[in-house]
């Protein structure tokens, strides 16, 4: 007998988010994820200024507007033809390396850590470490909120583990004020900047700014070398079955991001580039043509799938479905495929098109597939990677005392902008007319990750991760949000990226980078 | 262990602690030593429910990034933040309960914040199949006060943008006025949000202007406290973003500053660990704490027009006057401003010469 298990909301996400799965004999046979906020971004930035898309877009995710602001940036200049100073790419590097170490912080140790580590073996702390011992007090009289209650039948670390891990956790809070304070240095302030503008940045360059630049990555790597990737490594052993667990699609997309002084995508540190169908030493160029979106399931007038630079979207509620499998729309999202594959992006994505060493290595050692275990690996070596590169941004810089940006004229054309969030691919299309947006799109990491069915009855990469997972204890399938979390979802950002332009003049960019 | 609001500490973490708290609300003449002692005394770590609608998760993320005290010391000691949804350890189903464990238990004792706005229509905006109006009247019915936290709580903010796509609301429209404090920003400053928990608690519900904001955070316009004042004053202006000369840090306004429009204290308590703000990086102010933020001050980039007032109001207009006008004529603001500047003798020669070719034009 088959019955459907929902976990709503999946919390310790971004955003808003609800998933059910089909389980016959305990084992997942069918899975959707449905995103279910709905705001529309893009339908509000048309007619504004295009440098106004800079701000706005990135109020679509306050985890991690850099990126939305760099793509827009990117997307405007390619518009206007709008070469921006070496000193702006360097700082557009470092400002979006911090944000990377800021969000993979934040998620292993306060999205994803409280899954594998119990912090209430704290109460057995003998130490004299004053937070841990507050934090012992705590648990002693019972206030653990909101630690507690949580599913916590699937604990395996032993208690000196656990420990070391909670300090962590608290320490974690602490570089990710520092992350904080590195883009406000950058940026004005974290979330949600003003220092990159079309054009390049408006902070000013001095030593003063590069010395303390450097201060906060040295703080950074430190972390991550010593406690961030110890941590993962340590903790690994224990749930490596979950290095089998999770297997998603099997294709790999990354629009590549920290571009060089040749500005090559693909020869950046996160170089550009596809993997198709599981054959992960096989990285291929990437097509924009081949992008479309497809609404057969999601909350839209029904249309055929289109690519992002002509999309036409209307949104159409039409209930939450009494059964999932009755076939009817369940989704804010939409459905993005590349070259008709759904695709996953993010971190394993980004360290797969990379080839990079560490990862290859150690997959090989602990024998794990493109898994949830994989995905949080690939999080802390890329981060790490990062760490190493941010210090050689920083003394590329020519502390020359002026505001890196380009001056040019407003006018017409079109462009996109792609860059990599932490959580993945993002890209920005946009047409312009006299200054101001006749078109913006955007297609953001979690579109492709979180995305339901598309027209074929192919469902998304969360989906196909769920499907054939054994789930323990059906009251509690903490299977299922170890894998959904493995992808650090963005729900909010996802569901903004939505356009309701009926009347809208119809775009066609010209594709292929 | 005891269960007091501020739980047993060293006394030095103690005086830290306030001594922050006390620099943001502005109680020069509060010793740390007092702040502490009257939080001391309060009973037990107070309930709070936070609650995301129609958001970015950016107030939660700024939250993470609070300085003194920080976000891990607030959730362990000082705050019992039952419900949470960006870093609760619960999950699905019973994380309902949990909410619906703190609204009775605590029914007119816990603060509820609530980050983003609130979309009307059905089926726009879900938790567990619920919509976030209804569980917002449910959460709000027993809260003992409400926080809408972040411009689009306060006043809706992004989302309710022209033309509002979600037909989103601000909290206060849905539920009323009563218990609600508008703490906007986009993002709202950790500070803000601390500083006014601790006012409710320790001195109860602080004086709000006339758009339910706390006036000791927005009770100045941040054009009078800049750091660039001096060069408008003199007529000193970065023309656009890259033209300056090494070292010259003008005055914003042509690059589209919105400081002349704009209150809270941002140039006094700056951001993230008071490193920076969006003046000092040179960019400028966007209005974002401001109720009809965003559209009012977009082109973000343009200096809004102005719309000569002469004789209307003073340089020191504060938030109630120049606000008022706000949503019908949205640059008076700044007009104002730089009329009043004008006026006064105070703006530079070439600066008032251009106002005076605009008006004629
Ligand atoms: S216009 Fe902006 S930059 Fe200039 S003095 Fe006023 S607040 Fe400061
Ligand atoms: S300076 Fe202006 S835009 Fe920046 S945070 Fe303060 S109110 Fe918002």
């Amino acid at each position: 007998m088959s019955q459907i298990i929902t976990v709503d909301p999946v919390n310790r996400i971004e955003g808003h988010l609800k998933i059910q799965v089909e389980v016959e004999n305990n084992k997942v046979v069918n899975a959707w994820t449905m995103g279910t906020l709905y705001r529309g971004l893009e339908q509000i930035l048309r007619g504004r200024k295009a440098e106004d898309a800079v701000l706005i877009s990135q109020r679509a995710c306050g985890v991690c507007p850099i990126p939305y602001a760099t793509a827009g940036s990117k997307a405007i200049e390619m518009a206007y033809g709008i070469d921006i100073p070496e000193n702006a790419r360097i700082l557009r590097n470092i400002i979006n390396g911090f944000q990377f170490l800021g969000s993979h912080i934040l998620h292993f140790y306060h999205l994803v850590a409280l899954d594998y580590v119990d912090p209430t073996a704290v109460a057995q702390y003998t130490g004299n470490d004053p937070e841990l011992l507050d934090l012992k007090s705590l648990i002693q009289s019972g206030d653990t909120a909101p630690f507690t209650p949580r599913w916590d039948h699937d604990f395996r670390l032993p208690t000196d583990i656990n420990i070391v891990a909670t300090k962590h956790y608290i320490e974690a809070v602490r570089m990710y004020q520092r992350v904080g304070e590195a883009i406000a240095l950058l940026g004005g302030k974290f979330p949600h900047v003003v220092g990159i503008v079309a054009g390049g940045m408006t902070p000013k360059v001095t030593p003063t700014l590069v010395t303390e630049l450097i201060g906060y990555a040295k703080e950074l790597k430190d972390f991550i070398d010593t406690k961030y990737v110890p941590d993962v490594l340590a903790v690994a052993p224990y749930y490596i079955d979950y290095g089998n667990i999770g297997v998603g699609p099997g294709n790999f997309l990354a629009y590549g991001a920290f571009e060089g002084a040749d500005r090559d995508p693909y020869n950046g540190l996160l170089p550009r580039g596809v993997i198709m169908d599981g054959d992960i030493n096989n990285v291929q160029e990437f097509d924009q043509s081949r992008i479309v979106e497809h609404v057969a399931y999601s909350y839209y007038q029904d249309g055929n799938p289109r690519h992002p630079g002509d999309g036409v979207t209307e949104p159409k509620f039409t209930g939450v479905p009494s059964d999932p499998r009755r076939g009817e729309k369940y989704s804010w999202l939409k459905a993005p495929r590349y070259n008709t594959k759904a695709m996953e992006v993010g971190p394993l994505a980004r360290m797969l098109v990379r080839q990079d060493p560490n990862l290859l290595d150690l997959a090989a050692k602990l024998k794990i597939g493109p898994s949830v275990l994989a995905r949080i690996a690939a999080r802390a070596l890329e981060a790490q990677l990062i760490a190493n590169n941010i210090l050689n941004w920083i003394t590329e810089l020519k502390p020359d005392g002026k505001v890196p940006c380009a001056q040019y004229k407003p006018g017409s054309g079109r462009g996109y902008g792609l860059d990599e969030a932490p959580r993945g691919a993002i890209g920005h299309w946009l047409e312009a007319e006299g200054g101001r947006i006749t078109n913006y799109q955007m297609i953001i990491p979690t579109g492709w990750n979180a995305s339901p069915r598309d027209i074929t009855g192919q469902p998304g990469p969360y989906e196909i991760a769920m499907i054939g997972t054994e789930i323990k204890d059906l009251s509690r399938p903490i299977e299922l949000t170890r894998i959904i979390r493995s992808y650090d979802p963005c729900i909010a950002c996802a569901v903004h990226v939505v356009d309701l332009e009926k009347e809208r003049i119809a775009a066609k960019f010209t594709i292929g980078c | 262990m005891s269960r007091e609001l501020f739980r047993e500490v060293s006394r030095r973490d103690f005086l830290k602690i306030c001594g922050g708290v006390a620099a943001a609300l502005g109680l020069s003449e509060m010793s740390a030593s007092e702040v502490a002692e009257v939080l001391a005394a309060s009973a037990k770590k107070p309930p709070v429910v936070w609650l995301e609608f129609g958001s970015c998760s950016g107030c939660s993320t700024s939250f993470l990034n609070a300085d003194s005290p920080n976000a891990v010391d607030v959730i362990l000691n000082h705050l019992s933040v039952r419900y949470i949804e960006v870093i609760m350890a619960a999950q699905g189903a019973q994380t309902e309960e949990v909410l619906h464990e703190t609204i009775e238990k605590e029914a007119g004792n816990y603060i509820a914040v609530i980050e983003g706005a609130v979309p009307t229509l059905d089926g726009y905006g879900m938790i567990a199949d619920r919509n976030f109006y209804d569980v917002l009247k449910e959460v709000a019915a027993k809260a003992k006060a409400v926080i809408a936290l972040g411009s689009c709580a306060a006043y809706g903010g992004i989302p309710a943008a022209k033309p509002n796509p979600g037909q989103v609301k601000p909290v206060s429209e849905i539920i009323g006025k009563e218990k609600v404090i508008n703490i906007p920003g986009c993002a709202a400053n950790p500070s803000w949000l601390i500083s006014t928990v601790v006012h409710v608690l320790m001195f109860g519900m602080p004086e709000l202007d006339s758009f339910g904001r706390p006036k000791f955070i927005y009770g100045q316009c941040i054009h009078d406290n800049c750091e660039r004042r001096a060069s408008f004053d003199e007529g000193m202006y970065v023309e656009k973003y890259g033209d300056t000369e090494v070292g010259r840090d003008y005055c914003l306004v042509k690059v589209g500053c919105k400081g002349p429009n704009t209150h809270s204290n941002c140039p006094q308590i700056r951001w993230n660990g008071s490193k920076s703000w969006c003046v000092a990086v040179g960019a400028g102010c966007i209005g974002c704490v401001e109720p009809s933020f965003p559209d009012a001050f977009m082109p973000f980039h343009d200096r809004l027009p102005d719309l000569a007032l002469p004789g209307w109001a003073g340089i020191r207009a504060d938030a109630d006057l120049i606000g008022t006008v706000l949503g019908a004529a949205t640059a008076i603001g700044i007009g104002v401003h730089a009329v009043g500047a004008a006026a006064k003798g105070k703006l530079g020669k070439r600066a008032a010469h251009e106002e005076q070719a605009k008006t004629e034009a």
